[in-house]
């Protein structure tokens, strides 16, 4: 069985990540790190593979040369292939063109279980699978707490207000995870060391056989045109020292409030 | 210029989901500043749900399918408003930012080849959309808009509060005809059910909620979850949650603040083990005041509450409702029923704020 994880690297810091004064994400501001909600499905395609070892697990990615930085401890953990798309002619893809992008490069290769994140830390979108399954024609599954590969099917749980719903399709499909599937098992320091020179496999747009024109910027379907951050906010009062003392303070600070007496 | 904005419908469980009015009110919104017309898209079986849109955007299509039960397959959805897309030619698609709202947005995109944006806080009219989102955790708000004269748009739930029309909604029937390779290969294999727990049904819901005591990633377990209820009772509020405990399963789906949950507007708003990132705050910005305990002295919620409380919520709070008890002790006379066993306590030990005030007797 063949498992491809869709992956994305974002900028580390939430908290220095910015925009560029032309509107695009700042990627030097921040290093690149996987995706924390990708984590996730990274560490599903690994159980498979620890179940079965005939399991090949093949992670796949769309961004700068630079990206690999923050990916590579998916390699250190385990991940058997790596392929990276990369092509200047790529820079500001939308959703859709990123979305071709990745079904083109999942067309020329081998998939029975594709799996991804349910969204990113900097885009947040959590469309991009849903848009490359149906550009494949394959069945999407969503937001699985629970993933089972049994009978040429793979089976989702969903959770639910009341309850959760379980739902089924045969493979070849995609299905993105939510954290309940199970923490990302950190590599060991010796597996980063033994990895560290392992490199992606490169494709840019001709070996996808994609026309330039049909995605980044210049088909890009949307457009940032204006970013503003706002004037920081004032400071809380703070509460801090013993755990009695403190607990008194905020009955105080209720009961001035009328929430206690 | 002419055309629709189609606001699409989400069904959840045989109702209306609760995601789905306040966009319709947004869509009619635009439609009304743009002079397009706003049109409702309910895709399943359910009149009941059809006629719960058409009282917030005044023309409906019902898009039957055959029968699901009470379940959509996102795929199958997206088939059929595509299909109805290129038969009418709308200008705008408004979608809930939903799991099923985002899975049915992307999979419209890749059929339409149409642009999409997520997670609209704002959309105003200039000439065409301006969506505006709001990213980083310098909560940066981003406007950005269509290269062409349509899109799709997934809207944060509940940011724009649901205004009914005036009569009573009326929807028309739109028969779609997906051959059998469009139909989605999902199907439902299992639908369960779990008991709602005794004291959920006293404490009062998140929406409308005057306090709501809301619990993060901090909380640490399913099992340390009792002590966000037990401060909930205390205080006499809802229980709320940031996304880290309901993707755990710590808390159900229903009790999620901030941008793929709810938006409230409580007069107290408790965190406990939250850090504050925007995509939380999102839901609960509106509060009036906010306490906020967290361990990370740093933490967003330094910035953006009243009371900031730097300590471990495992024993800040016990102390706390130990603090409560006493006071309300000292008034009464009486020891605080609420507080004497875990949360998961019989029915009849409500918590002492939804009980007759025995000094006021």
């Amino acid at each position: 069985m063949h498992v491809v994880i869709l992956v994305k690297a974002v900028p580390n810091n939430a908290e220095t990540a910015r925009l560029t004064p032309d509107l695009r994400i700042d990627r030097s501001a921040a290093d690149p790190i996987l995706n924390p909600n990708d984590e996730h499905a990274v560490e599903v395609a690994l159980r498979l593979a620890d179940a079965d070892p005939s399991v090949q697990t093949t992670m796949l990615t769309m961004g700068p040369p630079e990206a690999w930085g923050g990916l590579s401890k998916a390699v250190a953990a385990g991940v058997g292939r790596s392929v990276l798309v990369s092509d200047a002619r790529l820079e500001d893809s939308c959703i859709l063109s990123t979305a071709r992008v990745l079904a083109a490069a999942l067309a020329r290769q081998p998939f029975d279980l594709v799996l991804g994140g349910q969204d990113t830390s900097d885009g947040g979108g959590g469309m991009v699978v849903a848009a490359v399954a149906t550009l494949l024609g394959q069945p999407f599954l969503a937001n699985a707490s629970e993933v089972l590969v049994t009978g040429g099917e793979v089976h989702v749980r969903q959770e639910r207000d009341d309850g959760f719903d379980r739902i089924a399709a045969p493979l070849p499909a995609l299905v993105t995870v939510t954290r309940a599937v199970g923490a990302f098992r950190y590599p060991s320091l010796r597996s980063i060391m033994a990895t560290r020179s392992r490199r992606p496999e490169i494709l840019a747009l001709d070996d996808l056989g994609i026309g330039p024109d049909t995605v980044g910027r210049a088909a890009a379907t949307t457009r940032v045109v204006k970013a503003t951050i706002p004037e920081p906010a004032q400071e809380a009062r703070v509460v801090t020292g013993d755990v009695p003392a403190a607990a008194r303070a905020v009955a105080d600070f209720l009961a001035e409030r009328g929430f206690v007496p | 210029m002419t055309g629709e904005v189609w606001v699409v419908g989400e069904t959840d469980r045989g109702s209306l989901a609760e995601s789905t009015p306040g966009v319709a009110t947004l869509g009619s919104a635009v439609a009304g500043q743009a002079g397009l017309i706003p049109v409702g898209i309910l895709v399943g079986d359910g009149i009941a749900e059809a006629e719960a849109l058409a009282a917030y955007v005044p023309h409906v299509l019902k898009v039957g399918l055959p029968p699901h039960g009470d379940w959509v397959d996102p795929a199958d959805a997206a088939a059929a408003i595509a299909h109805l897309a290129r038969q009418r030619g709308p200008a705008y698609l408004l979608v809930p930012g939903t799991p099923w709202g985002r899975s049915v947005a992307g999979s419209l995109a890749a059929r339409l080849g149409w642009g999409v944006i997520s997670n609209a806080q704002r959309i105003t009219w200039d000439d065409g959309p301006v969506i505006e989102t709001i990213v980083f955790r310098s909560e940066t708000r981003v406007q950005s808009r269509f290269a062409a004269e349509h899109g799709i748009v997934t809207v944060q739930p509940n940011v724009t509060p649901p205004v009914k029309l005036g009569g009573p909604g009326a929807f028309e029937q739109v028969e779609i005809r997906l051959v059998h390779e469009e139909r989605s290969q999902v199907r439902r294999v299992e639908r369960s059910t779990v008991a709602t727990q005794p004291l959920a049904a006293v404490r009062p819901a998140l929406e409308g909620s005057r306090v709501v005591v809301a619990g993060g990633a901090g909380v640490g377990s399913a099992d340390a979850w009792r002590v966000v209820e037990q401060l909930a009772d205390a205080l006499g509020g809802a229980v709320g949650a940031s996304r880290p405990p309901v993707d755990l399963g710590w808390a159900p789906p229903s009790c999620q603040v901030g941008q793929s949950g709810k938006t409230i507007r409580p007069d107290l708003y408790v965190a406990l083990g939250i850090s504050g990132e925007i995509l939380h705050r999102m839901g609960m910005r509106a509060a009036r005041t906010v306490v906020a305990v967290s361990l990370d002295p740093d933490a967003p919620f330094r910035a953006h509450a009243d009371l900031f409380v730097v300590a471990d919520l495992h024993e800040l709070v016990p102390a706390l409702l130990a603090e409560i008890d006493a006071r309300h002790h000292a008034r009464t006379g009486h020891a605080m029923p609420g507080n004497q066993t875990s949360a998961c306590a019989a029915n009849e030990d409500a918590p002492w704020t939804h009980r007759p005030d025995p000094a006021a007797t």
